[in-house]
């Protein structure tokens, strides 16, 4: 009975913080005073490596600790880890997704907790690390599966990525994309997109400056990223980053939306500890929050029920097994290519020792457009070649296509911010059979 | 000073008179055209939804008057000196016109089919009106009341403004083309001194073209417009893949037409529809009526951008309109016509199924009050459906709504690629949907029972490619659909009695025997399957107008109600009229029995089809 009524007492409480929460975020333009009524949730480490999962390392080494404030109050989110991070509040702000591991030597596994203190429950059992899980509106979990082979985004244990590499789940976009970070070259990361079904990769971006990660989607619909060891943004209107409002010192993503131009945000000063800090953008005001002395305070995530993003109806038909790809016109990029001189497109997958294997050849019409099916969940990387042979562009990195997805490029490397010409493409004049290069060819 | 004053009071008490509200229960004011008075005194709100003029005081935002015109009001112009106010009454086929000081109807002016848009010329002797149905433009002499002549304008033809010497008029419809190629509009341009078409300013790609303004030089115009992506399969939505959200400026600023988009990569403009140009030609704005906001727009970054080298490149690129868009404002439910106050202070903006009119202040980029045109009270789910309808919430990153292919609940004139049955197979026309509540079932192959199924997952998965309009939501939505009426059939005389013409071609229709004699199988008659209260016996039918790249020859007998307004025709949009459908596509009479008919044996057929 009387674990009942402090139960009871305790929902009051959180309702009553989160309502605070809500007001909180209201107003806030005095950058200088802590909010008292905020609530939130960051992980506090002793060492923190945001791109050691680059490298198959641990991000946290010494281990850490995902610490929930309420107003004045903080307490330990989950005691009896060894390890726990990557907080990720349900959009109704009751519950959090986080990864953790109960001892050093264990694996990261996603788990899921009520922020009102009930019972936590146990989302992954992998073998691997599972980290970095962010809620789908749907309900599902998508996280990153990571090990010294590669990490991938999974749901409910199926992948979503089919190429080599290593990818790290950033965020759920309002449009419905996971917004992820690819490892590069060099230890530098890109931001890319994906649907939930897998379907859809691409550059969030085709400036490709330099490395970016840890992003978060701000209400206004900019991602803001850690670019470097400053922070960054990229904003619906524009084609390249553009830099953001911050404060002096190195900060480290991803940021926390309080209100517009008002962000949670873990900063250093002299390679030292982060510190987690209120960021007023406007009145160019920081005020610390969370500065333990032997800590960094990073990953800062607001108690607060949100807008959920909207969900995705997958379109793949299960009965297809090969993914379609239709290009408009392949002699047009964003970046300088001598597109005149394109007559043939070659497409490779990648064979058993990790090299490329040539999937076909089918030339390109007088329009630029070819029209291929190629096999579904492989790695695929496109050539353009010229009259005899010669390759005029190449892709660098690899790509994928789902099982019955159709796909349709505007051209080679144009950018999210080039829409189709309106037009028939030649190759669709021609013929609607694609060309079908779904075996590797032989030398 | 005495008499001043008598009329004044007499105008008071007129207005008094005339303020009380006429709203019908149940009836929303559905406000889609704004004007000012020429001193700023008064804004006048047409409301499509209650047959209305409403008055109201643009400081106090209170409605003064409201006035009954025609059926289905659309558009609004003053006289140059600002005495008569002129509507559009586009089920009516006419203009009210109406004394400014005592809002007295004064005379109802004949029009073409359905009028939408007009304009007075700068002497204010010349009235121009855009006739949607009829797609042309009508003349009238003002002092006469009287059409002087009709001009041929695009197909659709919907808005106009006047500027300098010339009026320009946009149309709604691409005018006809080939089958599979691009959409063409046109901005025509009448010269007001004989008042002639001396000009067509193309518009590539372009359909679905909304209000036009100009600038007060005259020198600069800019319309509203969309840039379909139907034939691009729609693969996906991202990255402008649907509409392409845009405006084209013209005149001797830009020298030519330019396309620019108003889109970004992730946020859409959707359905732009309202122009209007500041006085100091600062800045312009747009509505968005798909996505409910206003955007403001720099002028001179504008036709920098208009000017530029890259200028032909632009209308695809994304990122463009970071150049010249200062703002988007958001502003009610499925903003339609705007005006500015005479010092570009204060923009009007007409929120259509808000029944509001929001008030912006133009150097704050601000809504500062809202004018309330009363209704209802109560949102029935036929608003609610309505509103769905028109939004572009639904879509991928907002990018379009139902309203996008039915342009005002009708359809645009395209046929798509659709992706789910394959790239560049099916083909489909986009059809009419008024009263189709009973034809079911949907979609070219009949593949879809219901509204539930033509509206529901298919659209979400196919179209939207985002979490569409679901549950209750979707009962709203089709609730609003089962209620979109059939338009006035402007070829059925009021008697009920058919023409010679059409007494011929209902011959020709329901005939039983060719012209030797010979019998024409029941199959294969007219009537057959065109039967029953909507011409359809919603069966599927092989007539032979399959292409290769279509994956049967089976195909949804359609509705012919109204039929005369939708072309192409076809399942496929590949017929241009009604005529084709038979001299071009039946060549072996898998279509009904025609080819033993002549030419005047067809145009009477079309006569007759012209009545359903």
């Amino acid at each position: 009975m009387r674990a009942h009524k402090l139960r009871i007492n305790r929902l009051v409480f959180i309702t009553v913080s989160l309502g605070c929460a809500i007001l909180g975020a209201g107003f806030g333009a005095d950058g200088g005073k802590p909010d008292t009524a905020l609530a939130y949730v960051f992980t506090e480490t002793p060492r923190y490596e945001p791109k050691a999962w680059l490298e198959g390392r641990d991000r946290f080494p010494a281990g850490a600790t995902l610490k929930l404030v309420l107003g004045q109050t903080r307490r330990v989110l989950a005691p009896g880890f060894h390890a726990s991070a990557d907080a990720m509040v349900s959009y109704d702000g009751a519950r959090v997704l986080f990864s953790g591991k109960h001892t050093a030597a264990g694996r990261w596994q996603v788990w899921e907790a009520d922020l009102n203190g009930g019972s936590l429950r146990q989302i992954t059992h992998s073998e691997s690390d599972c980290i970095r899980p962010l809620y789908l509106p749907t309900g599902e979990v998508v996280y990153t599966r990571t090990g010294a082979d590669g990490a991938g985004i999974e749901i409910a244990g199926k992948g979503l990525t089919f190429a080599p590499g290593r990818y790290l789940t950033d965020d759920i976009l309002r449009d419905g994309r996971i917004l992820f970070e690819q490892g590069r070259s060099a230890g530098s990361r890109e931001l890319f997109t994906v649907y939930p079904d897998g379907t859809g990769v691409e550059a969030l971006r085709c400036d490709h400056g330099p490395d970016r990660g840890e992003a978060r989607q701000m209400a206004s619909g900019d991602a803001v990223f850690r670019s470097g060891s400053r922070l960054a943004r990229f904003t619906s209107p524009l084609a390249v980053q553009t830099d953001v409002a911050q404060p002096e010192g190195e900060g480290t993503g991803p940021v926390a939306e309080i209100s517009p131009g008002v962000w949670l945000v873990s900063l250093r000063e002299d390679a030292g500890r982060f510190g987690l800090y209120r960021w007023d953008a406007e009145s160019r005001q920081k005020a610390p929050l969370e500065t333990p002395k032997d800590a960094s305070a990073v990953q800062p995530a607001i108690v607060a029920p949100r807008i959920p993003p909207r969900e995705f109806p997958s379109a793949l038909m299960p009965t297809r097994t090969a993914g379609n790809l239709l290009c408009l016109n392949s002699r047009v990029s964003r970046t300088p290519m001598e597109g005149a001189a394109v007559r043939a497109v070659r497409v490779y997958t990648q064979n058993a020792e990790g090299q490329p294997a040539l999937l076909g050849q089918t030339p390109v019409e007088g329009d630029g457009s070819f029209y291929i099916q190629v096999p579904g969940d492989r790695p695929l990387r496109m050539e353009l070649t010229d009259a005899a042979g010669q390759t005029v562009r190449s892709e660098r990195g690899w790509f994928w296509m789902r099982k019955g997805e159709q796909r349709i490029c505007v051209g080679c490397h144009t950018g999210p911010e080039r829409a189709p010409e309106n037009k028939v493409p030649e190759i669709l004049l021609k013929t609607i059979v694609p060309v079908k290069m779904l075996e590797v060819q032989q030398p | 000073m005495r008499s001043g004053v008598i009329i004044g009071l007499a105008v008071l008490g007129a207005l008094l008179l005339s303020g009380q509200p006429s709203t019908k229960p149940g009836r929303y004011p559905s406000p889609i055209d704004v004007a000012l008075a020429p001193d700023g005194s008064r804004l006048y709100v047409v409301c499509e939804g209650t047959d209305e003029l409403v008055a109201a005081d643009p400081v106090t935002l209170a409605v003064a008057a409201r006035v009954r015109v025609g059926h289905r009001p659309r558009g609004i112009a003053l006289s140059p000196d600002g005495s008569r106010i002129y509507v559009t009454n586009s089920w009516s086929d006419t203009v009210t016109e109406l004394d400014r000081a005592s809002l007295a109807v004064t005379r109802t002016l004949p029009a073409g089919f359905e009028p939408i848009g007009l304009t007075v010329d700068a002497r204010g002797q010349i009235l121009y009106v855009a006739n949607r149905l009829s797609n042309d433009v009508s003349v009238i002499d003002l002092a006469s009341g009287s059409e002087i002549k009709r001009l041929a304008g695009g197909r659709g033809a919907s808005y106009l403004a006047a500027g300098g010497a010339h009026v320009y008029v946009t149309h709604i419809y691409p005018n006809a083309g080939k089958f599979r190629t691009e959409p063409e509009s046109e901005i025509t341009r009448i010269e007001t001194g004989q008042s002639t078409v001396d000009a067509r300013l193309r518009l590539h790609n372009v359909a679905g073209v909304s209000h036009v303004a100009l600038s007060r030089d005259g020198r600069l115009g800019i319309a509203a417009q969309l840039r379909p992506k139907n034939l691009v399969p729609l693969a996906h939505v991202a990255h402008g893949w649907a509409f392409g959200d845009s405006l084209a400026v013209f005149g001797e600023d830009v020298g030519g037409v330019v396309q620019l988009p108003l889109d970004e990569m992730e946020r859409y403009f959707s359905l732009p529809f309202g122009v209007a140009i500041a006085p100091d030609k600062s800045r312009a704005y747009l509505t968005a009526s798909g996505s409910d906001e206003v955007a403001i727009v720099d002028l001179k970054r504008l036709v920098a951008a208009a000017r530029s080298p890259e200028r032909d490149t632009l209308a695809n690129d994304l990122s463009a309109s970071a150049r010249y868009v200062l703002a988007r404002v958001p502003v009610g439910r499925n903003p339609r016509g705007i005006a500015l106050s005479n010092d570009g202070a204060r923009l009007y903006i007409a929120n259509h199924l808000d029944d509001t009119v929001s008030v912006m202040d133009t150097a704050a980029g601000r809504i500062t009050g809202t004018i309330a045109l009363g209704g209802p009270g109560v949102v029935d789910p036929q608003r609610r459906g309505e509103r769905l309808f028109y939004s572009s919430k639904f879509s991928f990153q907002r990018q379009f709504g139902c309203a996008n292919c039915h342009l005002d609940s009708t359809f645009d004139g395209l046929a798509w690629d659709l992706e789910p049955d394959g790239f560049g197979v099916d083909i489909v026309d986009n059809r009419a949907i008024e009263d189709v509540s009973e034809t079911a079932p949907f979609k070219w192959n009949g593949g879809n029972p219901d509204l539930y199924t033509e509206c529901g997952p298919r659209t979400e998965r196919f179209f939207f490619r985002s979490q569409g309009i679901r549950d209750a939501d979707l009962s709203d939505l089709i609730a609003y659909i089962g209620s979109i009426p059939l338009r006035p059939n402007r070829y059925r005389l009021p008697s009920g009695e058919l023409t010679p013409a059409q007494e011929r071609g209902k011959g020709v229709f329901e005939r039983v025997r060719r012209k030797d004699g010979s019998p024409i199988p029941e199959e294969n008659r007219c009537s057959f399957c065109h039967s029953g209260k909507y011409y359809t016996n919603r069966q599927l039918a092989d007539v032979g107008t399959g292409k290769p790249t279509d994956r049967s020859p089976l195909l949804d007998v359609p509705h012919l109600t109204n039929v005369a307004y939708s072309a192409p025709y076809l399942h496929d949009g590949s017929a241009r009229s009604l005529e084709e459908i038979w001299t071009v596509f039946n060549p072996k009479d898998t279509h009904g029995v025609t080819n033993d008919l002549v030419k005047d044996e067809l145009n009477d057929l079309i006569e007759y089809l012209k009545t359903l």
